[in-house]
């Protein structure tokens, strides 16, 4: 760029940085709760998570000399969600390889922050559920003594079994799950900081979640399950909205189309948990969600 | 809430709180005359004026120096009685512009007081015509910018309903029209009234944004009982409310059609110290040979002087005590729109000097922006007036993909600046943005040789 500054010569002071530096407090609380209920081996993955995050894509920036975006912060969010997805119990290489997977074949590979099709803390996730199935599959209850493996709420409900857990202590996230997700409560803290700076798409995260938990409830007979015993909170609202959608229509859709496929997912598929899978098709389907988008109207043109 | 009589564009920033134009905004405006002005053949970018004056002539105060060389150009004054003492050639972009030098003489002569300084005049004496004629004798030219021809802008094919006379002043800190309503508001409304009389219109709007609810509260005291086909029109505070097709759509709410002007909206837009200007052409014979400006930002005290055209901005700089930071960049107008001069500058070498466009000079702290990928937040889509998607515009153009911008509207581009300002990876989409703007008008043109 030539010496002379390039109009306009005031700009906002928020940049990428301070936005992904927010999301990173956002999710604190979650973190610390994550912490008190699991053991410190859940703040210590979530670090490790962070650092092998920032490292490969570092790394790979370098090999590649390319522009060197690590201190923006982005790959620190993509580890802090990795983790959170995870037991915590998994092994901290299993974590290591969903990080690296992340960030070189999701994020990096397809042209870095913003390029990026689709989630790279989820895909991370899905990588290693696929290639680790047992190690990703074995939740804890919080506070027990010994770590034997426990249901999660949503297939507990999806087994038919009985919840022994009551719906507050699914609010505040004192149930078994991915270390990161269980507090919808502490999730929801961290997301209305957001909403506040006005960093978040309210709009969309409160459509996916609502439709979501109703009509799942209504087809599992169980709506605090529903709503508060998986990933659908953490999810919805730090990894639904990713993508650009111009209209408020647009966005709506998006996480309707988010919504479907999750219910989908969680009555006809396996899984219980269908949160993954709906955000990451929609991700794919986002461009043709653009597509039939209407686009705001352009000044002068009819 | 009252009722809301203005229609609300799309997008736009609020890139201060305020504070900006309250550095210069209680400052009354000081009058100042150099010793030597050097008035520019080029008042705005496009225009060019052929030198009517040499070396050693003596020139009188509103004496034609410049006649117009091409269809931007308007007549052009001395702004002060006095000598030539140089025909200077200075490179203005890619050409040679001829400044005249005019060394002023001890004594001006004095300024009469006359009535339209102090009421309404009546205007039934004038005709339209002759009102459009005095328009292109006194030089009356767009003060706020672009910097078009006021004569060409009356006489247009279109029938006009209203004259909206741009009072916004929407960029940040500057000031020197708020100054010059308040403290010119005869001379101002005088020619308000010619102007809309000139264009033949059947109502005119003085629109002004609400930051300058005082100088709509004063103009108002003043026309109560007065009976004039104009009013005051006051509009939230909204980068880039003064943008004529924003203006207009606020006004009238309607859009000037892709590839109009004003006129197709049945409108004119014409700038606060236009009118000023057309007010002492109109009853005073004085052609436009003055403007305010506002000297402000890291200056030890900023100001508003109202100075005869090409003094010397260095001078005004140093009039306001001086440039305060030395880690500096140094602007030529709004901090929007204004194109910076250069940084870390001292104040004397600051070149340039006082034209018809000139509304202010800015100093900001320096600063390095780095661009950074686009995170596709979608702000710049919500910033811009246009109704465009800045960031898609941005990446076909660095892809060379001409067509995609062209499907994009990118021709639509006013170039406010809302996009970069709102860009959290500080992302250059203006710069991008217009010249994808640029080249597709420019391929559009071929096309249509073809």
């Amino acid at each position: 760029m030539a010496e002379l500054h390039i109009n306009p010569n005031l700009r906002t002071p928020k940049t990428t940085q301070k936005i992904m530096l927010d999301v990173c407090i956002a999710l604190l609380p979650a973190l610390i709760y994550a912490t008190v209920i699991f053991g410190v081996n859940a703040l210590l993955l979530t670090v490790i998570s962070v650092i092998t995050c920032m490292a490969a894509e570092g790394i790979w920036q370098l090999i590649r000399k390319e522009q060197l975006t690590v201190g923006d912060l982005s790959a620190a969010v993509t580890g802090i969600l990795i983790a959170f997805n995870m037991s915590s119990t998994t092994p901290v290489w299993v974590v290591m390889i969903a990080d690296v997977f992340a960030i070189i074949v999701v994020k990096q590979v397809f042209g870095g922050i913003g390029s990026n099709v689709v989630n790279p803390a989820l895909m991370g996730r899905l990588f290693t559920m696929v290639v680790y199935p047992g190690r990703m599959m074995s939740y804890v209850t919080p506070g027990a003594i010994d770590t034997t493996a426990s249901a999660t709420v949503l297939s507990a409900v999806k087994g038919g079994g009985e919840v022994a857990y009551s719906v507050w202590d699914m609010i505040i996230g004192n149930v078994p799950g991915a270390l990161g997700e269980t507090s919808a409560l502490l999730l929801l803290v961290g997301f209305l900081y957001l909403a506040y700076k006005k960093e978040v798409n309210v709009e969309a995260a409160v459509v996916y979640i609502v439709v979501v938990g109703v009509v799942s409830g209504i087809l599992n007979g169980n709506f605090a399950a529903s709503f508060f015993g998986g990933g659908l909170f953490l999810g919805g609202l730090f990894m639904l909205t990713d993508y650009v959608f111009v209209s408020k229509k647009g966005k709506i859709l998006y996480a309707l189309t988010a919504a479907v496929i999750t219910i989908l997912v969680r009555q006809f598929s396996m899984y219980p948990e269908g949160v993954c899978f709906g955000i990451l098709i929609a991700n794919c389907l986002a461009y043709f969600v653009d597509k039939i988008d209407k686009k705001p109207h352009v000044y002068g043109i009819q | 809430m009252k009722n809301q009589d203005y229609t609300v564009f799309h997008g736009g920033v609020h890139p201060t709180d305020g504070s900006d134009k309250a550095l210069s905004s209680g400052k009354p405006i000081v009058e100042y005359t150099p010793k030597v002005v050097e008035i520019s053949m080029a008042q705005t970018g496009p225009s060019l004026c052929e030198l009517l004056v040499k070396e050693g002539d003596h020139v009188d105060r509103g004496q034609l120096i410049g006649s117009p060389a091409n269809f931007f150009a308007v007549k052009l004054h001395a702004s002060v009685s006095g000598t030539v003492k140089e025909i200077k050639k200075v490179q203005n972009g890619p050409k040679e512009v001829p400044v005249c030098v005019i060394e002023a003489d001890e004594v001006q002569p004095p300024v009469e007081d006359l009535p339209y300084r102090h009421q309404i005049v009546d205007l039934s004496s004038y005709t339209k015509d002759q009102l459009i004629s005095l328009m292109e004798e006194g030089g009356i030219t767009g003060m706020g910018g672009a910097g078009f021809p006021s004569h060409v802008k009356y006489k247009p094919n279109k029938p006009i309903e209203y004259v909206l006379i741009n009072a916004a002043e929407c960029e940040p800190y500057l000031t020197c029209d708020h100054r010059m309503m308040l403290e010119h508001s005869w001379e101002f409304l005088n020619g308000v009234n010619a102007m809309v009389k000139a264009g033949g219109a059947k109502k005119g709007y003085i629109c002004m944004e609400d930051n300058k609810q005082d100088v709509a509260d004063h103009l108002n005291s003043l026309l109560a009982g007065c009976d004039v086909p104009f009013e005051v029109k006051v509009l939230p505070t909204k980068y880039p409310q003064g943008g004529e097709r924003q203006l207009i759509l606020a006004v009238t709410g309607r859009e000037i059609p892709a590839g109009g002007l004003p006129a197709d909206a049945g409108c004119i837009v014409s700038n606060v110290q236009s009118a000023k200007a057309m007010g002492d052409m109109v009853f005073a014979g004085i052609p436009s040979i003055s403007r305010c400006i506002t000297i402000t930002g890291l200056v030890k005290d900023p100001k508003n002087f109202l100075v005869p055209l090409g003094t010397p901005i260095r001078e005004l700089v140093a009039l306001a005590g001086g440039i305060t930071e030395k880690n500096n960049k140094v602007i030529l107008g709004g901090p929007m729109t204004g194109p910076c001069i250069g940084s870390n500058m001292t104040g004397d070498d600051i070149t340039q000097c006082v034209t018809k466009v000139n509304g202010g000079l800015l100093v900001l702290e320096n600063d390095h922006i780095v661009e950074s990928p686009c995170i596709r937040c979608g702000g710049c889509a919500l910033a811009c007036p246009a109704g465009l998607q800045p960031f898609k515009i941005d990446h076909a153009y660095r892809a060379g993909n001409l067509a995609l911008c062209e499907a994009l509207h990118a021709t639509e581009c006013i170039a406010c600046g809302c996009c970069s300002y709102t860009c959290p990876a500080k992302r250059e989409l203006t710069y991008y943005n217009t010249k994808a703007r640029d080249a597709v008008k420019a391929m559009i043109r071929e096309r249509g040789k073809k």
